[in-house]
């Protein structure tokens, strides 16, 4: 786990409400960027708009 | 005797599969015959070398049985060799002891020998038989006199019967055979040096001629010959060599009931073997033939087991012309060649049977036809007694008496006044009716009386026997005449009825077995059935046994329900021993003929299934060939039926196991996910608490543990669940009766569901007074978790879940209403199955358990869950909990915990 400081974008798709939450927090902690979608379709929605790097 | 012989040379190629051939061979041990042509020629002195041989090799040699050596140079060798031995058993030979050493090779002196009457096997070659099934090589001697097929030959050279006999099917089977001979001066020498006693010599001196010793030793050269020729044969066709093969013609010999068909049936043996054909051994049935005589039956089971054993296909026909018959046969099987026999003397009531020849040799276009005329020898032997059509019945004759005489009386007033020709006719009707009633022996003798009483009343001059006018006379031959032909005409009517009524009761109790059984699943059923119909037509008790689980066979069905049959150990050794061989065994087969019962393998082609013993300790009759036929026929039937039961149950099995591994998997593929999800959920943060202790706030560190928290609460919930649905499954699981309060249960559920309602909003609605209900607390509030934690699951966030209450007569009723996806009517019930997961939920996770869970526990506490959609949209869960009529006042709690199943 390298931590940025230069804001990286982390689209996290997943359905499971606990492991999101978890991923948020976790990344958050580290200075990521978070967006979170619960379905595929929201996923790659959000893939076109917001473009994690 | 007439005589052609043609000899066909068409080609035929492949007689028999050479594969089958093969593994045939593999699996027997293999025999070896030392052939002499008597005794002192050096058979035994020949095996003992060739064993000697062989242990030379490594194989392991066994004696098996040794006879007293009367020979000197063979005792001397015996001693010197030194072959382990295995004592005698009850004075013969220990074949199971045998077995059950294993040897590589076992040495049989003289297999001829007949058992006792007691022995497992009446005769020595079918031990042999038995060591060679299991794989064990054999070497065994044998003089030439004992050949079943040359005992009519042989007897008449040395002048008496020889009664121990091999069949020539068993040499057959010999792998190799080895001829040893020695001179006819060297025989006889040796057999003057033999250590034997003077009685002994004095009985043999007869054997030891040197014209006797000649011809047997021609017979033995003979014979090995023939055997090579076979075996080369059989290489030829073994390597695809084609060469000119005789023809697929068969050999067929007429067998009637009398002592002389033995020869017949030996003859036709020697011609099929010089042919190299298979032979067919034939009985035609009549009518008129068939007979209740014991003897005559005896005699004739004799001669088709004689020639069953020598290798015959046995043919049974009914039919009426013997001749037409056998023609018919000959014809369909391609027989070529025929043998049958003449009598020698020409009876009255053989008459018809010189012309069955006769017909026969008419019609036999394109077959030879032998015919041997009986010899004088066989006429020694003790004849069958003349066929009786029936027992001589006193009964009848009196009756006919009687009514006679009443006829006489009635008559006599009127004599005068009837025309004499009516009085005649009058005489006639106790005739015809003795005919019809009594056969032909009554009918002659109400033909004679009626003469004498006409004659005496009625004809002139009256009361005297004496005839004035010598035109009665012919009226009296005329009587004769007449009630002879309806007499005979009557009487082979109601044989013919007898035996096609018989007959139609093989064929009908064979049809009502097959038509029962193919309508019969269950096996218990089918075992009576089948002992029930067996035991009518053999007409004795029947006991079916089956083996258990352990393959143990065990008596599994008897006619009667309280005789002792099949219960005793000798009965269940006898019956083993037929389940392990597959061999019909016990009275009136070849195995074990002295038992009380007989024994048939229920055996389909590949597998036995069981055995049938048929108990015939109150008869003292060996079942007739027919019946014994019929007997395995239903066999055949039973065993095909069980087979077929045993497969519907194996497939249901197959079925069960198929639907389980299948719930199996859903358990797996589902459990696995529900574990796993919290479980990651909780490593991971735990993992993220650890290492970076440092990046996170406090508020993270607490939203960390919340998740913590969440994942072990879900991973619990599902423990509880699995832990429930196996008490359910296994019926372990016991409520805990107490009185308990709806409303706290309802508190304590909300107060769980609160960590993960997320938004929902949980709405509920209670009446002023519930009234206690008796159940299991902690289980109805597992039932309520599941099921609201179900409509947070299903539905948005921010809807309403409503949970309400209602007292009814009876019964609480607890509802559960959300504003979720809903539920498919077709799924209404089957949510509550086990891993069953309605379509529309598939891609939320979940067990598939909870609803089986609450469904399980709801009705062991005899209430009802079910579930019905929502009034807007959504599913709405309805628990019914039932009253008891004491929780109305609401009384003291019983502190005592009651189980309840």
């Amino acid at each position: 786990m390298t931590i940025t400081e230069n804001g990286a974008r982390i689209l996290v798709i997943d359905d499971e409400p606990q492991i999101q939450k978890l991923l948020k927090v976790t990344l958050q902690a580290h200075h990521f960027e978070i967006h979170e979608a619960t379905t595929g379709e929201d996923g790659v929605l959000q893939a076109s708009s917001f473009i994690p790097i | 005797m007439i005589r052609t012989l043609r000899y066909n040379e068409l080609e035929q190629e492949n007689r028999q599969d050479v594969r089958q051939l093969v593994s045939e061979l593999a699996k027997r041990g293999k025999l070896t015959l030392f052939l002499g042509a008597a005794a002192g020629v050096g058979k035994t002195y020949a095996m003992l070398t060739a064993a000697e041989k062989q242990r030379e090799q490594g194989i392991d040699v066994l004696l098996g049985w040794m006879e007293a050596a009367a020979y000197p140079d063979t005792k001397s060798l015996n001693a010197k060799l030194q072959f382990p031995v295995l004592s005698k058993k009850n004075g013969l030979m220990d074949t199971e002891g045998i077995i059950q050493k294993r040897p590589g090779l076992v040495l049989v002196d003289n297999l001829e020998p007949v058992n006792g009457p007691n022995a497992m096997r009446p005769k020595r070659y079918l031990d042999v038989e038995t060591i060679l099934g299991h794989g064990i090589d054999v070497y065994a001697t044998l003089n030439i006199q004992h050949v079943e097929s040359l005992n009519d030959i042989v007897s008449r050279i040395i002048g008496w019967n020889v009664v121990e006999t091999v069949p020539d099917t068993f040499l057959e089977q010999a792998d190799r055979i080895q001829l040893v001979d020695a001179p006819t001066d060297e025989i006889i020498q040796r057999f003057n040096r033999a250590g034997l006693n003077e009685s002994e010599r004095e009985a043999q001196r007869k054997f030891y001629r040197a014209g006797n010793i000649d011809a047997l030793r021609e017979m033995a050269f003979r014979y090995a010959a023939q055997r090579v020729d076979s075996q080369l044969e059989q290489y030829m066709q073994a390597k695809k060599i084609s060469g000119p093969w005789p023809v697929a013609e068969k050999v067929m010999v007429c067998v009637s009931a009398s002592p002389f068909s033995k020869q017949l049936i030996r003859m036709g043996r020697q011609m099929a073997a010089g042919l190299k054909s298979d032979w067919i051994a034939v009985y035609v049935q009549t009518p008129q033939g068939f007979s209740k005589d014991k003897e005559k039956q005896d005699q004739l089971s004799r001669n088709l087991q004689l020639a069953e054993e020598l290798g015959a296909e046995v043919v049974t026909i009914s039919g009426n012309h013997i001749a037409e018959e056998l023609l018919s046969l000959a014809r369909s099987r391609n027989v070529k060649q025929m043998i049958i026999g003449k009598p020698l003397r020409s009876r009255i009531g053989e008459w018809l049977r010189s012309s069955v020849v006769e017909q026969i040799i008419r019609n036999s276009h394109g077959i030879n036809v032998h015919v041997i005329p009986a010899s004088l020898k066989s006429d020694q032997e003790p004849r069958a007694p003349l066929r009786g059509y029936r027992s001589f019945s006193l009964k009848s004759y009196a009756w006919i008496t009687v009514s006679i005489a009443l006829l006489t009386v009635i008559l006599h007033p009127f004599g005068l006044t009837f025309e004499l020709v009516n009085i005649a006719l009058l005489y006639l009707i106790p005739v015809l009716l003795s005919a019809v009633y009594g056969g032909i022996g009554p009918s002659f003798y109400a033909a004679a009386l009626g003469v004498l009483a006409f004659d005496f009343f009625f004809v002139p001059p009256f009361l005297s026997f004496t005839v004035a006018d010598l035109r009665y006379l012919v009226s009296f031959v005329v009587f004769l005449a007449v009630a002879a032909l309806t007499g005979s005409l009557a009487a082979r009517l109601k044989e013919q009825l007898r035996f096609s009524k018989q007959r139609e009761a093989h064929t009908a109790s064979l049809y009502a077995l097959s038509r029962q059984m193919s309508a019969i699943t269950d096996i218990h059923s089918l075992l009576e059935n089948v002992s029930r119909q067996v035991s009518q037509m053999a007409g004795t008790p029947v006991a079916i046994y089956l083996p258990d689980d352990k393959n143990e066979l065990r008596l599994s069905a008897s006619s009667f329900v309280h005789s002792q049959l099949g219960q005793s150990d000798s009965e269940m050794v006898i019956a083993k021993w037929v389940y392990q061989h597959g061999e019909i065994a016990g009275k009136g087969s070849n195995t074990l003929r002295e038992s009380s019962g007989l024994y048939v393998p229920l055996r389909t082609e590949d597998r036995i299934y069981g055995v049938l013993s048929v108990n015939l300790e109150s008869s003292h009759a060996v079942l007739s060939p027919d019946t014994v036929r019929l007997l395995e026929a239903l066999c055949g039937l039973a065993a095909s039926a069980i087979a077929r039961v045993k497969l519907a149950e194996e497939a249901k099995l197959a079925h069960l196991m198929a639907e389980s591994e299948k719930l199996r998997t859903a358990l797996l593929d589902s459990v696995s996910h529900e574990l796993r999800t919290p479980l990651a959920t909780i490593i991971g943060s735990v993992t993220g608490l650890i290492e970076g202790d440092r990046l996170f706030s406090p508020e993270d560190r607490l939203d960390l543990l919340a998740t913590i928290r969440d994942g072990a609460l879900r991973m619990n919930r599902l423990v509880t669940n699995l832990l429930g649905m196996v008490k359910l499954e296994s019926d372990m699981l016991h409520l805990r009766k107490k009185w308990c309060d709806v409303e706290d249960i309802i508190g304590v559920v909300l107060a769980q569901v609160k960590d993960f309602q997320q938004h929902r909003n949980i709405r509920v609605e209670l009446p002023d007074h519930i009234p206690m209900i008796l159940g299991d607390e902690v289980l109805l509030e597992q039932v309520l978790v599941n099921v609201i934690s179900n409509a947070i699951k299903f539905s948005p966030d921010y809807s309403n879940i409503d949970v309400s209450v209602k007292t009814e007569e009876s019964s609480v009723v607890i509802a559960v209403a959300d504003a979720g996806i809903g539920l498919a009517a077709a799924d209404r019930e089957r949510i509550f199955d086990k891993f069953y997961r309605a379509e529309a939920t598939r891609h939320v996770p979940g067990t598939g358990l909870g609803l089986a869970i609450c469904k399980g526990i709801v009705e062991l506490h005899g209430g009802l869950i079910t579930a019905q959609p929502n009034v807007d949209r959504g599913t709405k869960v309805m628990i019914s909990l039932p009253l008891n009529e004491e929780s109305k006042p609401s009384p003291l709690p019983p502190e005592g915990e009651t189980e309840q199943p």
